[in-house]
Formats: structure tokens, sequence, C-alpha cells
């Protein structure tokens, strides 16, 4: 009687459907772009869609693109200290960007926007294995990317959505223990930015816990890591991608680390990480307690604290690996100063997979943080356009 | 039951392979093929600014101004290091020290240098030391107790004057720390605003502004007030 009442009667047995968890990143990626340009074009009164695009393309968006149309500049000039020019932005995500501009015969900023959130939306398909059929909780962590505070990073020319791409397939091959493919991904990873580095670390503590898994013991791994061969051509394939910028910058600059070295014009320098954090979570009560504002120091103080209490969270799940990559996502840019953490946590996908998870878990929580979120994403829009300090 | 693996030696030799490439690039990042200035700014950090390209040109007893929208002040060919770009406040400094150039061709005779300069100094705090060298030799010392402008006015000696091989003046304002490194790990350091400055002939200048210059001068300096 079932079958005479039920859905099959609506919807033949042979009918081809595309899965929820695909529909989603492109229904909300089009609602992102749609929503954002009529506040801009509200707020503004310029209804260009280019004008958008322009207005949407602050800071580093700026840098991607110079890179993509003029490439490695020479001696350092810029700011206002004449110290900085772009050799500390990874190539990968400015050739592709320059690349699709070729292509599709679209000016770099369209083409670089598009290819942001196409890779994005990649992103978003590829990590649906880690959410274990979670939906919601898979519908939470798309609609943070297009239309959460963080979707001006994944609809820009940024890294962020490229990194988020090959971090969530790096994570799903490694669930796959496919140690060497997720080595090739670690090597485009750290073309991208330099904390891919770190996936090499999460190559060896997935393949431990595999190996335990597998009934063997730690002693055990240790004596037979020098078998390992899979595991040393993994490790050894994710510096690559560094290895090559800096190879460049060596015969373009005469300086390999250049890329490191330039940072000085953005205040970077390395030291202990927990220092820098304390000094930038004190600095606003130097004289006195004043809370009537959150200065950028506390800001990004507190969202560094944020990604390593996500971090922890991780370890207690036993996703050691997972746990290890954020953690170092984490430190290594907070071991030069705070600056950009609330961006560098947003950029960290098992951080956001993970506070999806718990977010998602309680159904009140979950449709309480769906509208905080798209709040959030209109009444930043104006903040990020003006520049702020906050986002960047 | 521990888990057999079985080595493969193409592995191995693609790992090595890929090792190999790695020394090679460390080999080249600990071993960088650069400027003296682009190694002492970011590399051993042992400069406080990177210096521009600039003429240095300035023409003997001419007022260069370094405030945005005067006559004159576009050129820009004597701000050399240390010194942020001219707004309508002038050139500031932003390290240890800054550093004006000057390309000319030095008269053997005295030079009295000018200039008109303000700070960040507070009167709540100690009174701030300016030490102002040319061509590496200390010529003067002005301090600062508030910010209130300040004209500087001190001779060049002619020998001081001829030190430098590429002919003209390097004149350095070295200022003093007033607070420990902040997030960006740059010390604090006094802000010495600069709009104005001169060089002309010590016999041909006339009359200087009153100014407090301060501390022990090397010999043969002499200050006028």
């Amino acid at each position: 009687m079932s079958d005479v009442t039920g859905d099959s009667v609506v919807a033949p047995k042979n009918r081809w459907q595309i899965p929820p968890f695909i529909l989603i990143p492109f229904y909300l990626m089009a609602i992102g772009v749609l929503l954002r340009y009529a506040v801009y074009a509200r707020s503004s009164g310029h209804w260009g869609f280019v004008d958008y695009l322009r207005a949407l393309c602050v800071y580093d968006c700026n840098a991607y693109e110079r890179l993509a149309l003029y490439g490695y500049e020479g001696r350092p000039s810029g700011f206002d200290k004449g110290d900085a020019n772009n050799w500390a932005f990874f190539p990968l995500y400015s050739i592709l960007a320059w690349a699709a501009a070729q292509i599709s015969g679209l000016s770099v900023l369209i083409a670089g926007s598009i290819l942001t959130s196409l890779l994005t939306i990649a992103a978003a398909l590829v990590s649906w294995p880690l959410f274990e059929g979670r939906m919601r909780a898979y519908f939470l962590f798309c609609f943070f990317l297009f239309l959460g505070p963080a979707s001006y990073y994944f609809s820009t020319l940024y890294t962020e959505g490229l990194f988020l791409l090959l971090t969530v397939a790096a994570f799903v091959l490694l669930r796959q223990r496919d140690y060497m493919t997720a080595g090739l991904t670690g090597a485009i990873m750290s073309a991208t930015r330099a904390t891919g580095l770190l996936i090499a670390a999460s190559i060896l503590i997935q393949a431990f816990q595999d190996h335990l898994k597998d009934g063997g013991s730690a002693r055990g791994f240790l004596a037979g890591i020098f078998k390992r061969t899979d595991l040393m051509l993994a490790v050894a394939m994710v510096p690559i991608g560094l290895c090559c910028f800096a190879l460049y910058m060596y015969f373009h600059t005469g300086d390999a680390l250049a890329f490191v070295h330039i940072q000085r014009a953005w205040g970077r320098a390395f030291q202990n990480p927990f220092s820098n954090l304390w000094l930038a979570l004190t600095m606003q009560f130097k004289n006195g307690w004043a809370l009537t504002t959150i200065t950028t120091d506390l800001a990004f103080g507190l969202a560094a604290i944020a990604g390593m209490a996500l971090s922890l969270v991780l370890a207690i799940r036993g996703q050691w690996a997972m746990a290890v990559f954020c953690l170092g996502g984490i430190l290594l840019p907070l071991s030069t100063n705070t600056y950009s953490m609330i961006r560098f946590v947003a950029g960290l996908a098992p951080l956001l997979i993970v506070a999806s998870i718990m977010l998602a878990r309680w159904k009140w929580l979950y449709y309480l943080t769906l509208p905080t979120l798209l709040i959030l994403d209109v009444l930043l829009l104006q903040t990020w356009t003006s520049r702020s300090y906050y986002l960047m | 039951m521990e888990p057999v693996y079985r080595p493969r030696l193409w592995q191995f030799a693609f790992a090595m392979l890929f090792g190999a490439f790695a020394l090679v690039v460390s080999w080249l990042a600990f071993n960088p093929n650069v400027a003296d200035d682009y190694r002492a700014y970011y590399i051993d950090r042992t400069s406080s600014c990177f210096p521009r390209i600039t003429s240095g040109y300035y023409e003997l007893g001419t007022p260069a101004t370094f405030v945005a929208g005067r006559s004159g002040h576009e050129r820009d060919t004597l701000r050399w290091c240390g010194f942020i770009e001219a707004n309508r406040q002038g050139i500031r400094t932003f390290g240890d020290y800054g550093i004006l150039k000057l390309r000319f061709a030095v008269p053997d005779e005295d030079l009295l240098l000018s200039f008109t300069s303000t700070t960040n100094a507070k009167t709540s705090e100690p009174p701030r030391d300016v030490v102002v060298e040319v061509n590496g030799t200390k010529i003067g010392t002005v301090t600062y107790s508030s910010a209130a402008r300040v004209m500087g006015s001190m001779t060049i000696p002619k020998d001081v004057a001829a030190a430098n091989t590429e002919g003209g003046l390097d004149i350095r304002f070295n200022v003093p720390r007033i607070g420990p490194p902040g997030t960006n790990s740059e010390p604090v350091t006094l802000q010495l605003r600069l709009t104005a400055l001169r060089v002309v002939v010590a016999s041909a200048a006339p009359p200087p502004p009153e100014t407090r210059i301060t501390g022990a001068l090397p010999k043969g300096v002499v200050v006028k007030k």
C-alpha cells in the first residue's frame, strides 16, 4: 500500500537526482553573491557588478591581482616605509587567476573572483566525506563559506578558497590512506601558503594512527619507518611547491627566503608565539580596563585562542592529524605577530568543519547560528570594503 | 600483530631525489647573494630602514621643503632612509634614525645646516635628545621636550663636509627609543618630523634662528646661537 501513496509514485525509482550535498554549495554561493551585491548596490548607489567586485578587492586581493598581472616586483619600495613589495605572496593562486583570465578573456579581477568562488564550491563538495553524513553540519559549513562573515575571503582574490580545497582534499585522501596523493596535494599546498608544509606532519600522524588501528604498536611503527617508502615519498613531496618558489626567489632576488624576509615590511619577526599572544591580549589594557572598544590586537588574540581551542577539540576527538595541522597553522603566523589572525583561523578547514559539527549538534543552536552568520555577513560588508584592519 | 609493509625502490628513489632538491634549496636559503643594504635591513636586521633609490639632488643654499603641497616637495630627492614620505606635517622618522642624502659640489668652506622640526615628545615625559651626524661625524644634539617647533642650526666643518666620497652630505638624525617593542617587534622610537631644511656656505649664511642645542660637540664644531 505504501508504494501507491508513497514518494515512489511521485518520483520514479530510476529518475536521476542530483544529491543535495552537491546542490547546496551552488545555491548558497549564488544567494551569497546576489545578497552582497544587493547590499553593496543599495548602500553605495553603484549598480555595476564590476564595481562591486572591485570594492570587494581590498588588501591582499590587490597584491594577488598585481602579481597575476605583472609578476614579482623588483627592489622593495612599497608602503610608507618603502620596504614592501609582493614577494610575500605565494605564486600558485595568482598563476591560476592569470590562467583563468587568459582562457576566459576576462580581466584578472573578474576571472579571479569567479575562480575563487568555484574553488570554494569545490572545497565544499570535496569536504563532504569528512562530515560522515551529517547534513546539518555540512549545510552550516557551506553557509559559513558563502553567507558568513568570512565570505569575502572566499569570493575575491584571496588564497583562502584554494587552500581550503587543497586542505580538505588532503584530509579526505588521508582518510582513504592514500598518503602519496596527500603528499602531492601537500606540494601544491606549499606553493599556495607556507602553512601548507604542515600537512607533512599530518601525513605522519595519520599513518601512525592507521598503523595502530591495524593492530600495530608505536614501537613497531618507529622500527619499521625506514620500510615505509610510501611515507618517505609523501613527506618528501610536500616541500616541493615551497622549494620551487624559493628557487625562483633566489634567481629573482638573490635571496631564496625573500618571501620570509620581506615580512619585515608587515612588522613580522619570529618570536615566541605565546608571548606575542599575551602582548596582543594585554595591549589594550595597559592603561586601564578600557572595554568600550575591542582593538585589532585583542580581536586577533581572541581569534587565535578560539582557533587553538577548536584544535584542542579536534585532538579530543582523536583527529590528531587535523589538530596538529590547525595548531601549527595558528602558531606559525602567531610566531611573527597576530595580524590577520581572524582570516588565518577562518581559512583552516578542519576548524570550520569541527565548529560546524559542534554548532549543528543542537537544533536550537543551529537555527540561532544561521541568521547570526547572515546578519554578520551583511553588516560587515561595508566594514570589509572600507578596508577594516579587523578583517584583513 | 604488526602490519607488514613492502618498501618500493621507485618510491625511495623519488623521495631521495626530492630530498636532495630540498637540500640544494636549503643551501641557497642559507647563502643569499644580496646587496649589503638588503642584508642589513631584511636578514640581519641591523639597520632600521631600507634605503630608497634617490638622486640626492640638491642645490646648495636653497631651502628644501618636506611639506606636501608646497612648491618643490614633490621632487622628494633628499629623503633616503628612515623617513616616511611627505604629508602636511612634513617627513617623519620611523626607526632608530632617518637619513637625508644631499648631493652637490661641496665647497672648501664650513657649511651651515638649518632645519625646522617637531617631534611627538611630551612635556610630561623626559626631554628627548636627537643626535645629528653628517657624513658619519656627530655635529650636534637637539633636545625636544614638547611637541613645539624647534629650529635646528649647526655648523658643518669643511673637513666633515668633504668626507663623503660621493660628494655631498649624508645627514643622519639619530632618534632615541622611547618604549619597548610593540606587537610588530620594532622598537618604539621618537618621531622626528622635518618640515624644511637648508644648507648654506657658513660665511654667506644669514643669522640663524635661536635654537636650543645640547650635548658635547666634537672639537672644532661651533654652534651659533
